[in-house]
């Protein structure tokens, strides 16, 4: 009996290392390995020189120098508007609190796509606004001229980080005592300097690991610059993309990957660091202490006037997207939505946009299946090993301690370096999957399975070892703990991650736009391809307006799904 | 007195860590109708024991025998032994009367039967009605 079950246990634990490293072998780190020796080695002999001299060519050095300007600049923007709605949420209690926090996590799940697009809608140069300023001013073109101009990429990256730094911004606020400032103005400071000596200092944890969140996506910004830049601007992201499938040099776009890879990893290990300082702030006093309600004026001018300016800034843009949308050559229209099922134009490329709606629903639950099986083993994998039981606790707990940022990478990889990856390192033998539906799916997978991890484990973690215990000893096989216990004590984490996956995978566009098969686009990719045909400003002028439709449509999956 | 003692633990030991000796080559009957009550210090290994007994633990060396039968590598839900933890272990999923009924159900107990049991075991300890309650909000007292 002893044998025979220990056995048993032992090859389930086995299956469970194996099929998530499995995974991220082939789908990850082959990849990685086949960018970096094409980088390193385009002729297949290594010749780092060559990578060297890109990477002093004034070419590098005016893609990387705008990556970073605009990246800063993106950053001090975002955390400057950011901080007024921060301090609303964290100190203030008012009706329709959650609501207002609930509206501004919006812009994070939308597409960098319809981001893009919806900014077209609103301050492009045939968007809402400079519409309505032509007719108002009688002029005869929109006075508002923002397209191909960094304007527009700064604006659009804003709002798409705006709530992650509201979110840990204020967050970590809430935390903080009131009686520190409240300290610092007895002892004689004004409420300037408290805030300037106490708070702003309380602050900088939070306030630096946003920052560094927020630089790395700016950093590496793709789909916003792509198509809000126009060709005069570039990150390296960009550049990437343009070298390998507009000009087909794949040796120079992985060795710029290969810099990608290197920068993002720095920029993640940096923020991983500045996140562990700002996890625990300290706690004092009741929430009913901290939050106090609108007093005076001053307090009704500056909740309202934030509250509005917040709702006035997410919500204009996809209004716009929306209100294009219905907008028809006279009038008010459904002739978009009712485009939604067609064909346009003639190449291969368009397909229907329905059809692409429908690749990107299979492909997203594919994908959310996948992360969460190998999400959930690699979870189970690591919680039993980061607990010594037994006399191989050391070695487990060590190869625990490894693993766990090992499976993170995939956050800290840009989409549009595994995309490249897989277009290199899987079209032939001993693994050729270029032409199988599945690389989409398992690309998403990966992004997405860090996500699922983070949800789970600390609800695995959060799992008393005596409530399995108490199980067993009453008389439960490790089915039935499972069923009766873990599974309903993981069910919500599980859920949270799956969403997590499945949004991810609406949304993404990077990888997809180098793997995805020309008959089977997802909708950020037709969407792209929309706006991207030759001749663009006419179709975006004339007849074939269903893009925001289609993008508005999009926009509504999301809230619903949340 | 010619009886077979129901537990008779031989020579157990158990270490956790290469320096860590949780328990010492511990020898002990109990026989059917006695209570046992072991003391010691924390630390000294009477969890270890304990669990060893449950089968939550593997024992390195030595052997536990109930009714003669060996014990070592039976799995905990087949032995049928109670146990109560320390942090008390209720299930914070499941009501009031979810954490009295699961060792019956897990025991395939017929069901008007795990509802009599149930009832009769929260009257024992005065707290029929609080059935649905959760297991960590009503304590009363």
């Amino acid at each position: 009996m002893r044998s025979k079950r220990l056995t048993g246990r032992t090859v389930v634990y086995g299956l469970l290392l194996v099929i998530p490293v499995a995974f991220f072998a082939l789908f990850f780190f082959y990849p990685l390995a086949s960018i970096l020796w094409l980088g390193l080695a385009p002729d297949g002999v290594p010749d780092v020189v060559g990578w060297l001299q890109l990477t002093v060519s004034p070419y590098f050095r005016n893609v990387l120098w705008f990556t970073i300007w605009q990246a800063a600049l993106s950053t001090l923007l975002t955390l400057l508007l950011a901080f007024p709605g921060a301090y609303v949420l964290a100190r203030y209690r008012f009706r329709g609190k959650s609501l207002v926090r609930a509206i501004a996590t919006v812009p994070f799940v939308l597409p960098t796509v319809v981001v893009a697009t919806a900014f077209t809608a609103l301050i492009g140069p045939r968007g809402l606004i400079n519409s309505w300023l032509q007719d108002l001013l009688g002029l005869s073109s929109g006075p508002i001229q923002l397209s191909q101009t960094v304007w527009l990429i700064l604006i659009a990256h804003v709002f798409y980080n705006y709530s992650i730094a509201l979110r840990l911004i204020s967050t970590y606020w809430q935390n903080l005592s009131p009686a520190l400032p409240e300290a610092a103005q007895m002892l004689g400071a004004s409420r300037r300097q408290a805030f300037r000596h106490i708070t702003l200092p309380a602050l900088r944890p939070a306030l630096l690991s946003s920052a560094a969140l927020v630089f790395i996506y700016c950093f590496t910004s793709f789909g916003v610059i792509l198509i809000l830049g126009g060709p005069r601007f570039a990150t390296i992201e960009v550049e990437i993309y343009r070298q390998a499938l507009n000009l087909f040099n794949l040796p120079v776009a992985a060795g710029l990957s290969l810099w990608q890879i290197i920068f993002t990893f720095i920029l993640m290990w940096f923020y991983t660091r500045l996140q562990a300082s700002s996890s625990r702030p300290t706690r004092i006093g009741r929430r009913e202490a901290i939050e106090r309600p609108i007093q005076t004026l001053t307090d009704r001018i500056l909740v309202y006037g934030v509250v509005g300016a917040m709702m006035l800034f997410i919500g204009a843009p996809l209004v716009a997207l929306a209100s294009r949308s219905l907008r028809g050559p006279d009038g008010l229209s459904l002739i978009y939505y009712r485009e939604l099922f067609n064909r346009t134009g003639d190449s291969l490329f368009f397909v229907p946009p329905m059809e692409a709606v429908f690749n990107s629903l299979s492909f997203a639950l594919v994908a959310m299946t996948l992360a969460v099986i190998l999400g959930l083993l690699s979870a189970q994998m690591l919680f039993n090993w980061e607990r010594p039981s037994g006399r191989n606790g050391d070695v487990r707990t060590v190869a625990a301690r490894v693993l766990d940022p090992l499976l993170m990478l995939p956050l800290a990889t840009s989409a549009v370096t595994l995309g490249l990856g897989y277009i290199i390192a899987l079209d032939k033998p001993p693994l050729n999957l270029r032409s199988s539906i599945i690389l989409v799916p398992i690309a998403h997978a990966l992004v997405a399975i860090p996500f699922v991890l983070r949800s789970v484990l600390p609800a695995l973690r959060n799992i008393r070892p005596s409530w399995h215990e108490a199980a067993t000893t009453l008389g439960a096989g490790d089915w039935q703990v499972w069923r009766e216990i873990t599974w309903p004590l993981l069910r919500s984490a599980i859920l949270v991650g799956a969403v997590f996956a499945f949004t991810i995978s609406m949304g993404e566009f990077g990888a997809t736009v180098f793997i995805a098969r020309p008959q089977t686009p997802t909708m950020p990719v037709a969407i792209f391809r929309f706006l991207g045909q030759p001749g663009g400003a006419e179709l975006w002028a004339g007849g074939c307006h269903e893009y925001p439709a289609y993008a508005g449509l999009r926009g509504r999956i999301y809230p619903a799904g949340y | 007195m010619n009886e077979l003692p129901i537990l008779d633990i031989r020579h157990v030991s158990k270490s956790y860590a290469p320096r860590t000796m949780a328990v010492d080559d511990v020898s002990l009957t109990v026989d059917a109708d006695q209570t046992l009550c072991i003391l010691g210090p924390s630390g000294s290994g009477k969890t270890t024991l304990l669990r060893m007994v449950a089968g939550l633990e593997q024992p390195d060396g030595g052997q536990i025998r109930y009714a003669g039968e060996d014990l070592v590598g039976v799995p905990p839900h087949l032995r049928d032994f109670g146990m109560m933890f320390q942090d008390f272990a209720l299930f914070p999923h499941k009501n009031v009367y979810d954490n009295v009924a699961f060792g019956l159900r897990m025991h395939k107990a017929p069901a008007d039967e795990i509802v009599t049991r149930v009832h009769e075991m929260l009257e024992l300890v005065d707290m029929q009605g609080y059935d649905t309650g959760a297991v960590d909000g009503n304590c009363p007292g």
